[in-house]
């Protein structure tokens, strides 16, 4: 039985009943079009005008969705800047060789007298950085991570390379991965803002860092000496 | 305009060589004041369409140039006026400078017998619908000229396009207005509005259903004929690369804008004005010996002595009405504009001969058989008749009216329900 209003059949009463049946569906599919879009007329536009109604310091985009659906926020694969927690890198180095445009530099030092190895360095040049996730796969222990942070507004370039290891002198010691426990990494975000990098510590007229060379010296791995007095022993 | 000023000249007793001078201004302000309006009109309406449309897109829209963006228009009519005004080299240069010109006084001429409200229009013709009709038609030789004109290829494309459609699509638009001309008797357009009442089954589209039918046709081939969405055909962007407008750039760029928009403003008029009561108000007990619900038509206002308070509010009524009306009749255009995609052209070719050109006479033939039945009038004045024929007319009229309530109703229903069945993970509801 073909369906009504399919072609095949002749007939002039058919072709009368087609011919009206099909004025008709015209009318109400407009109607159901219009209803679609004064529906959305009706309701908030998705825009986030960022960044003038925007405070700078939460997430509103983040914290209105919240209120309507928990669950609901900047997707949870959303790529924004890395960040690194320090006290569960293991200094495996398998973040930087992924990375293909050199981004992340880590200087590994070993404490004089002992067998002891110190990461010295830990950088990532958020300016540089193409938010691939390369160098998030292979991390061993997830301390490597994407954030949903994506303001770090600055006036020198420069001021846009995150040093996860703040102060040379005061080195990392890596992280020993222990067996059957759950790895304890800090929340997503907090790190960055409490380098200042972004969130209501960032200064976006900081001055010109010292000259440290960090973004010259990437590949020269021996940018610091370590004083190695002030390593915590 | 010219009662008014007669007005004015009895009141004050203005020697004869003055008045003359008055009849001068009087006419002036009747050219200018239109026009003026329809300048400020497409602006608007333009920033209007803009807003709407990005809210219907779940976008703001512009919101930059003064508070939410209400003088955006200036600053992009400012920009474009600024621009260089080029003519191609291999272009046919007085055809090309005299094309948008040609556009754009054939929609202001019909401006010329679109009503503001009550005794105010630019000049009440005897055949202003057929005015109306024959000088719009200007609009076509202009996109047609500078389309040729131009000397390219997407140029042409356009204007040819345009010439087809606007040519097909005078039949029904023609053919509908005609219906109105039929019931009414008259071409003059505050002839019309005065046959109508104000009362929403007293409009002239709730006559019957096939008057109903009339004014659907008149909309889509309007929408046609202004070249609007979905018939935007002459110059959609994404197959010509602007059709007839293509090579055109500064102020002549923006005159083919205005005549798109001031076309707008016409045919929401006209539709008002043949279809939907014009400005007709209520009397509201102002005029002497009549009751307070009878129907305040232009005539009516013009009869009232000009310095009378009656006079001034049932004009600001008369006004508002039409005002809002035509507005809203304006919002439907463009929400239409931001809902249907464009149609092919042989879709839009099969939808002019085989759907509106029929149903369009077939609505007419039906309709002057009807009229020998359904006499046209207010429902005051059918229900005081208390005969058989008026009570039939009014039933009629009310079936109508409740068929256009059923739709409204039904429409809403689905906007509702759209809004109910939203998905929550793609957009805020609710918050308006």
């Amino acid at each position: 039985m073909p369906r009504r209003g399919s072609p095949g059949i002749v007939g002039p009463r058919h072709a009368v009943g087609r011919y009206f049946a099909g004025i008709w569906t015209a009318l109400k599919n407009v109607g159901e079009g219009m209803a679609v879009t004064m529906s959305w007329l009706l309701r908030r536009p998705i825009t986030v005008q960022y960044p003038d109604r925007y405070d700078g310091q939460l997430n509103r985009f983040m914290r209105d969705l919240e209120q309507i659906d928990q669950g609901q926020k900047l997707p949870l694969a959303y790529r924004g800047f890395l960040e690194v927690d320090m006290d569960v890198c293991t200094a495996c180095q398998a973040c930087e060789r992924a990375c293909p445009i050199d981004c992340i530099a880590i200087t590994i030092d070993k404490v004089a007298d002992e067998r002891r190895r110190v990461m010295t360095r830990f950088d990532i040049d958020l300016g540089k950085c193409m938010y691939c996730g390369l160098c998030v796969d292979p991390c061993p222990t997830a301390a490597i991570q994407h954030t949903p942070e994506f303001e770090a507004t600055s006036q020198y370039v420069e001021n846009l390379v995150a040093r996860f290891v703040p102060d040379p002198r005061r080195p990392c010691t890596p992280y020993k991965i222990p067996k059957g426990q759950q790895i304890p990494r800090k929340p997503l975000g907090s790190v960055l803002r409490e380098l200042g990098v972004c969130g209501p510590k960032k200064d976006p007229f900081a001055p010109l860092p010292p000259f440290s060379g960090a973004r010259r010296s990437f590949g020269l791995h021996a940018a610091f000496s370590v004083d190695r007095s002030l390593c915590d022993k | 305009m010219q009662g008014i000023v007669d007005q004015v000249i009895d009141r004050f007793g203005i020697p004869v060589a003055w008045s003359q001078l008055l009849y001068f201004v009087g006419a002036g302000l009747a050219i200018i004041l239109p026009f003026i309006y329809v300048l400020v009109f497409a602006g608007v309406y333009i920033l209007l369409e803009r807003r709407i449309g990005g809210r219907m897109q779940s976008r703001i829209g512009p919101n930059r140039v003064g508070p939410q963006g209400v003088i955006q228009w200036v600053a992009d009519a400012l920009k474009v006026l600024t621009k260089e005004d080029l003519v191609p080299r291999s272009a046919d240069g007085p055809l090309f400078r005299i094309g948008p010109l040609l556009a754009v006084v054939g929609v202001m001429l019909g401006v010329a017998v679109v009503p503001f409200g009550g005794p105010w229009i630019g000049a009440d013709l005897d055949v202003g619908l057929l005015y109306l009709l024959s000088v719009t038609s200007l609009v076509v030789c202009g996109i047609l000229m500078s389309g040729w004109a131009s000397n390219s290829k997407w140029a042409l494309f356009g204007g040819l396009r345009s010439t087809a459609q606007i040519v097909s699509y005078e039949i029904p638009h023609a053919t509908s207005l005609l219906a109105v001309v039929l019931l009414t008797g008259t071409m003059s357009v505050q002839g019309i509005i005065g046959s109508q009442g104000w009362l929403p089954w007293d409009w002239l589209a709730m006559h019957s259903p096939f008057a109903l039918a009339a004014f659907v046709i008149y909309f889509i081939s309007s929408l046609a004929e202004g070249s609007r969405v979905p018939f935007d055909l002459p110059e959609a962007e994404s197959e010509l690369v602007a059709g007839y407008n293509t090579e055109y750039s500064g102020w002549r760029f923006l005159l083919f804008f205005l005549t798109e928009l001031a076309n707008v403003w016409v045919m929401s008029a006209i539709a008002v004005v043949g279809f939907l009561g014009g400005g007709n108000v209520p009397t509201l007990g102002l005029v002497d010996g009549m009751p307070w619900y009878a129907t305040a038509t232009p005539a009516v206002i013009a009869s009232l002595p000009l310095a009378s308070v009656g006079f001034w509010v049932l004009v600001v009524f008369s006004f508002a009405s039409i005002m809002f009306k035509c507005w809203v009749v304006a919002v439907v255009i463009s929400q239409v504009r931001w809902t249907m995609p464009r149609f092919r052209v042989d879709q839009m070719m099969l939808l002019c001969w085989k759907y509106l050109v029929p149903l369009s006479f077939a609505a007419i033939l039906v309709l002057m058989v009807l009229m020998r039945f359904l006499p046209l009038a207010d429902s005051a004045r059918l229900a005081a008749s208390f005969d058989g024929r008026g009570l039939v007319a009014l039933l009629v009229r009310l079936a109508t009216t409740a068929l256009c309530a059923l739709a409204v109703a039904w429409y809403v229903g689905r906007v509702a329900f759209t809004i109910r069945n939203a998905r929550d993970e793609l957009f805020v509801k609710f918050a308006l």
